[in-house]
């Protein structure tokens, strides 16, 4: 009975329904641990914190599963921040909620431009993905920080600075779109076809091509989704931060790759689920907010962080070596 | 014959796409700038270039395994902080100070590579792991305070030998002793082969993780040895200190003929080439007084090409060693 | 003569499986013993045991008179064993003379460092080159030889360690006919040298012509071991398959209509192939037979749009195509079995109704969010599956690559049945796989041609195409060379055309 526990863990790959017993084990933990981290306020906060970084994991969720890695995305949400915050402070449009709405759409525009450039560089040339988004990565920020000279844009629109407090029906607007992002997201991989194409390309692409598999296009797609991923984060980011910054997102890159490989989805690709990705994110959000809690410096969680995704990376190796050999 | 003639010239400027990069930047910049072709701003670019050189020397032994290592630039500041802090606040002798860095720069590229062989997890995944661990570690000894060295120290980077800087002797004996190791000893050889094909090398008898350990560690010293004279020459350590510099030392290498996809590849005069290459295109950049906000994406944008190169090199590789079977047709 | 090895009672499991059974075998001083059986017969497991990669679970070994039980490669190398395998295990970017002393390099010292000593590297490597005769510069890169070549650097590469027995594991798919005749000589002057031999071959032929003692496998046993005088080839196909061969082919009794359903006309790749032409009816079994690399499987690629052709013309029913892709072959029901099933053919680590039910998907989408219609998806899926017989405990957990060759096959089978295709493109279809499963495929397909399908049939196997083909096609370096239908259906021929080597054209 023992021996069986972590035997069926590794043979589910390291799956959800461990990890969301770790992370209870975790909240109880803390809650009794870290001063203030099991307080409705607390808890309240970190749901809503970690909207934009669930936004931005599911999108490399994408990624990953079609066997791919996407490293720019933090550049997309510099870009997009920059870009979109730029739009605002035109005045091409008057109306404030059209001028909102319009950079918006401008954002969604330039993230997803920046996964076609990837995704065509890693289908069409045959570059080596982790190569070209480090690349892209690199050039995107260049071009934020250019365009601004390295400042900050302040002065947004009403409309927009508001939008990370209003709610819907007593629903906050960041917690909407997670919600929303998430749900589209599962409804994409698990019930439409370009989820089933998307897994086959993942698992094999040489079989899914000869199976009549769009698999250029459908690689290209799973870039774009997370540069539309970046974008969308990027607006929760600059809508909260009053500011569009283009060093907005330097430090998230970590936590994004760490959420979605914590929560599971092979980084060989063909495997992974939507919800893993939630769970896995919830997972460092909360490792956030209690090491904070704990008064631990923004560089020792860096470490803290960086030792727990090599250590989700461990579990993925073994996970994928253990399916081999059975 | 006109075709064949296109492809021909379209497949020698691919071949030799380095050459051609470099006639173009020393064309494009002597035009733009008369001081950019003088002997002193020539040798200035070497000089520059030293600290890169060495780096990408490092980087040179783990991309021919087909690994990756984007921890280089924290190691550097790692090896930084700690070497400053030992000068500066503990007042150690330069000789007990430059094992100490070379020393820790093995430790990290020793980690880097227990956990890519022993734990298995893909090298970009591990050393990018190590990548924040490393810069963590070495914001938190600082204080994210800038470091100014003494003279005692900073002589290192401006003492010539010669009449050349010493930090230009260092960088030829870490060139020279790369070169031989990689083309003058059975560990060289063998690196080749383990990047070529690591299964087949392991069929073929070669201890495929003393070669893969060996890469990282050899490039966790380089790194150590870049820091070192990078801080001499500097006198200072920034907390960006080493940022992004594993992006141009990975540009280095793969613009000096070097393979992303292993296997492939020389310290000399490849990577050397290509680091200068990359030195000079900063220092023409520099001296025509571009948006400096604009380096970040030139580089960027020349990495790319860089990289684009090679992987159409490689598909083009891939396709000729599928042996043709018609033999007569001429 | 006295016994080199002697392997006594050796038993070896995976699982539940028996994969060999008491297997006694024996190979004398200076002899050389040809070893046969069907795929699956155990060769290869018992090639691991003596090479020190598995251990056996019960049974010993007897070497040059001592006990032998190797941990390791390495420990068997070291007590003498040595292997030539199938593919080369050669290392291109490195020159000849680097292969061959990769991890014994002659070395000097030049101030406390050991360099290579080149000199000295290239006197050694010269005189092992002119034992296997190979006339080429150590210095030669790897990848400027050809195959046959580098075999020899291989065998080269074996002959430093001094071995006491070689194992050939077929080592004669990749080479031409006068390349053979190369490694059949340099295996004479091996046995002068009084090495013994094991030589693993599907080739009966030349079992028969250079084997001292011959030895059968079948289902892990050693069926017969005796001098090689003492066989013939068709009791050995007997004994190998313990069966008549007829006996696992349908019949067939449908007629090729006259429509025409593909024509391919003059299509070359310029590589590979050139200048082929030929006509499929629907109904019609049309073989293409050729050895290994004679551009069969290349020019179903092209047709199918995973390589570019050249030149040429490609109808559909008449109509010309022009631009060939996988995408346009699903969409007009064209399906295309590869070679290699486990690189191309699935999805490994998914499961068994992911794989099938991947193929023909637009089908089942609802407009106008291409969501699936999954209940009639899984009913269709589950029909195939249940036609198709693959043994299975549960298609929605069990993952593919955890089923035996024969289902696997069967289940790339099921995913293009989904398709209801009217045209079949199978290549090499019962390749490594068991004769129970290959019974069924060729039952399945006979079926389906009776219900008026096209199929293209790509074998090494006369034997099989003769059975199945209303019309053959021989293939011999890249041209057609014989177009032959049932009515005239000569084996000798085919074979004869098969082989026969065009001399002028290997010289360039």
């Amino acid at each position: 009975m023992t021996v069986s526990i972590p035997k069926r863990f590794f043979k589910s790959g390291f799956k959800a329904a461990p990890l969301f017993l770790v992370c209870v084990l975790y909240y109880v933990i803390m809650a009794f641990v870290a001063p203030g981290f099991f307080s409705a306020n607390n808890s309240w906060n970190l749901l809503f914190n970690m909207m934009p970084l669930l936004i931005l994991a599911l999108g490399q969720t994408f990624v990953m599963i079609g066997g791919g890695i996407d490293l720019s995305v933090t550049s997309s949400i510099a870009l997009t921040s920059v870009v979109g915050a730029l739009v605002m402070t035109s005045g091409i449009v008057s109306n404030p909620i059209g001028i909102t709405v319009l950079a918006l759409l401008v954002m969604i525009g330039v993230g997803g431009a920046i996964g076609l450039v990837n995704g065509v560089a890693v289908t069409r040339f045959k570059m080596p993905p982790f190569m070209v988004t480090l690349v892209t990565m690199m050039f995107f920020s260049g071009i934020a920080i250019w365009l601004t000279a390295s400042q900050s844009i302040h002065d947004l629109p009403e409309p927009f600075v508001n939008f990370s407090y209003n709610t819907v029906l007593g629903i906050p607007n960041p917690l909407l779109a997670g919600v929303g992002v998430t749900l589209c997201c599962w409804l994409l991989a698990q019930k439409t076809i370009y989820g089933r194409w998307m897994f086959a390309v993942g698992a094999n692409p040489k079989a899914a091509q000869i199976s009549g598999v769009p698999y250029q296009q459908t690689l290209v797609i799973t870039y774009m989704i997370s540069g539309l991923c970046g974008a969308l984060a990027s607006f929760l980011y600059t809508s909260r931060l009053e500011t569009g910054s283009p060093v907005m997102g330097q430090y998230v890159l970590l936590d994004i790759i760490g959420a979605v490989v914590i929560g599971g989805t092979s980084l060989f690709g063909g495997s992974g689920k939507m919800i893993w990705t939630v769970i896995g994110t919830l997972f460092l959000v909360m490792l956030d907010n209690s090491l904070n809690l704990l008064g631990l410096s923004f560089f020792v969680i860096m470490i803290c962080k960086g030792l727990v995704i090599l250590i989700a990376a461990l579990l993925n190796v073994a996970a994928a070596r253990k399916a081999k050999t059975t | 014959m006109q075709t064949s003639f296109l492809q021909g010239l379209g497949k020698m400027l691919l071949d030799r796409s380095i050459i051609v990069l470099f006639v173009i930047v020393f064309l494009v910049f002597g035009l733009l700038s008369p001081q950019f072709l003088t002997l002193q701003n020539l040798l200035n670019i070497l000089v520059q270039s030293a600290t890169l050189i060495i780096l990408a020397s490092g980087m040179t032994f783990v991309i021919i395994t087909a690994g990756i290592d984007l921890s280089v630039g924290s190691i550097m500041l790692v090896v930084a902080v700690i070497s400053g802090k030992a000068v500066l606040d503990y007042d150690l002798p330069l000789l007990v100070v430059i094992p100490l860095g070379m020393v820790l720069g093995l430790c990290f590229g020793y980690l880097n590579a227990l956990s890519i062989h022993r734990l298995k997890i893909i090298p970009f995944i591990a050393t990018l792991g190590m990548y924040y661990v490393a810069r963590g570690l070495g914001l938190l000894i600082s204080e994210t305070r800038a470091l100014n060295l003494p003279e005692s120290y900073t002589w290192l980077g401006n003492t010539p030998i010669l009449g050349i800087p010493l930090p230009v002797w260092i960088m030829a004996v870490v060139v020279f002793a790369g070169h031989i190791i990689l083309s003058h000893t059975t560990y060289g050889r063998q690196l080749y082969a383990v990047g070529e094909d690591a299964v087949r090398a392991r069929k073929a008898g070669v201890k495929v993780d003393r070669i893969i350990i060996g890469s990282y560690v050899l490039c966790g010293l380089c790194a150590a040895i870049a820091s070192l004279v990078a801080t001499a020459q500097l006198g200072a350590v920034s907390p960006t200190f080493g940022d992004q510099r594993e992006f141009t030392a990975i540009a280095a290498v793969v613009l000096g003929g070097t393979s992303l996809f292993g296997g492939t590849g020389k310290i000399f005069p490849g990577t050397l080439i290509g680091a200068i290459l990359i030195q000079s295109i900063e220092s023409g950049l520099v001296m025509v007084s571009l948006d400096p906000y604009l380096y970040a994406v030139i580089t960027a944008g020349i990495l790319f090409f860089v990289v684009l190169i090679d992987s159409i090199k490689h598909q083009r590789q891939n396709r000729k060693s599928a042996k043709p079977l018609l033999k007569s047709s001429s | 003569m006295t016994d080199l090895l002697r392997c006594e009672k050796i038993e070896k499991s995976f699982g539940d499986t028996l994969v060999l059974h008491q297997l006694e075998l024996t190979v004398r001083k200076n002899e050389l013993l040809g070893l046969v059986g069907e795929n699956g017969a155990g060769k290869s497991t018992l090639m691991n045991i003596l090479g020190g990669i598995l251990p056996p679970n019960k049974g010993a070994m007897l070497f040059d008179g001592q006990a032998y039980a190797p941990k390791n490669a390495l420990e068997a190398t070291q007590a003498g064993i040595a292997f030539i395998h199938q593919e080369l295990n050669v290392l291109n970017h490195l020159t000849v003379q680097e292969n061959l002393f990769l991890t014994s390099m002659p070395t000097k010292s030049l101030i406390g460092v050991r360099l290579i000593d080149w000199k000295q590297l290239e006197q050694k490597a010269v005189a092992i080159l002119n034992q296997v005769g190979l006339q080429c510069s150590p210095k030669t890169k790897m990848k400027d030889l050809g195959p046959a070549e580098k075999q020899l650097v291989e065998i080269a590469k074996v002959l430093t360690l001094a071995p006491k027995l070689i194992i050939f594991d077929e080592p004669t798919t990749s080479l031409t006919l006068k390349e053979r005749e190369t490694l059949f000589q340099l295996i004479a002057t091996l046995r002068q040298q009084e090495i013994s031999m094991i030589y693993i071959s599907h080739n009966l032929d030349d079992i028969l012509q250079l084997s001292d003692r011959i030895a059968v496998l079948r289902d892990g046993q050693l069926i017969s071991q005796r001098a090689a005088h003492t066989y013939q080839k068709e009791s050995m196909i007997q004994e190998m398959i313990g069966r008549k061969v007829s006996a696992l082919f349908p019949d067939r009794h449908t007629v090729p209509s006259t429509n025409s359903l593909l024509k391919v006309e003059d299509l070359s790749d310029g590589v590979n192939f050139e200048k082929v032409s030929f006509e499929l009816h629907q109904g019609e079994v049309l073989g293409f037979y050729g050895l290994m690399g004679a551009g069969r499987t290349e020019v179903m690629q092209t047709i199918y749009g995973l390589t570019p052709k050249k030149a040429g013309a490609v109808y559909w029913k008449g109509d010309l195509k022009k631009r060939l892709s996988p995408r346009l072959w699903v969409a007009q029901k064209a399906a295309f079995l590869t070679e290699d099933r486990r690189a191309e053919g699935l999805m490994l680590d998914h499961s068994i109704a992911q794989n099938i039910g991947l193929v023909g998907l637009r089908k089942w989408i609802k407009k106008p969010f291409g969501l699936l219609k999954t209940s009639l998806l899984s009913a269709a899926v589950t029909d195939v599956f249940k036609r198709t017989n693959i043994k299975a405990a549960n298609m929605d957990r069990q993952e593919v690559g955890t089923l035996s060759g024969g289902n696997q096959q069967k289940a790339v089978i099921a995913k293009w049945l989904m398709l209801q295709p009217a045209l079949f493109i199978l290549d090499e279809p019962t390749k490594g796989i068991d004769v129970g499963a290959k019974q069924e495929i060729y039952q399945q397909v006979s079926s389906l041609v009776d219900q008026g399908m096209g199929v293209i049939f790509v074998s090494s196997e006369i034997e099989v195409l003769l059975a199945m083909c209303d019309r053959i096609l021989v293939m011999n370096q890249g041209r057609v060379a014989a177009n032959v239908t049932r009515a005239d259906f000569n084996k000798q021929s085919l074979v004869d055309a098969a082989f026969h080597q065009t001399e002028t054209n290997t010289v360039p």
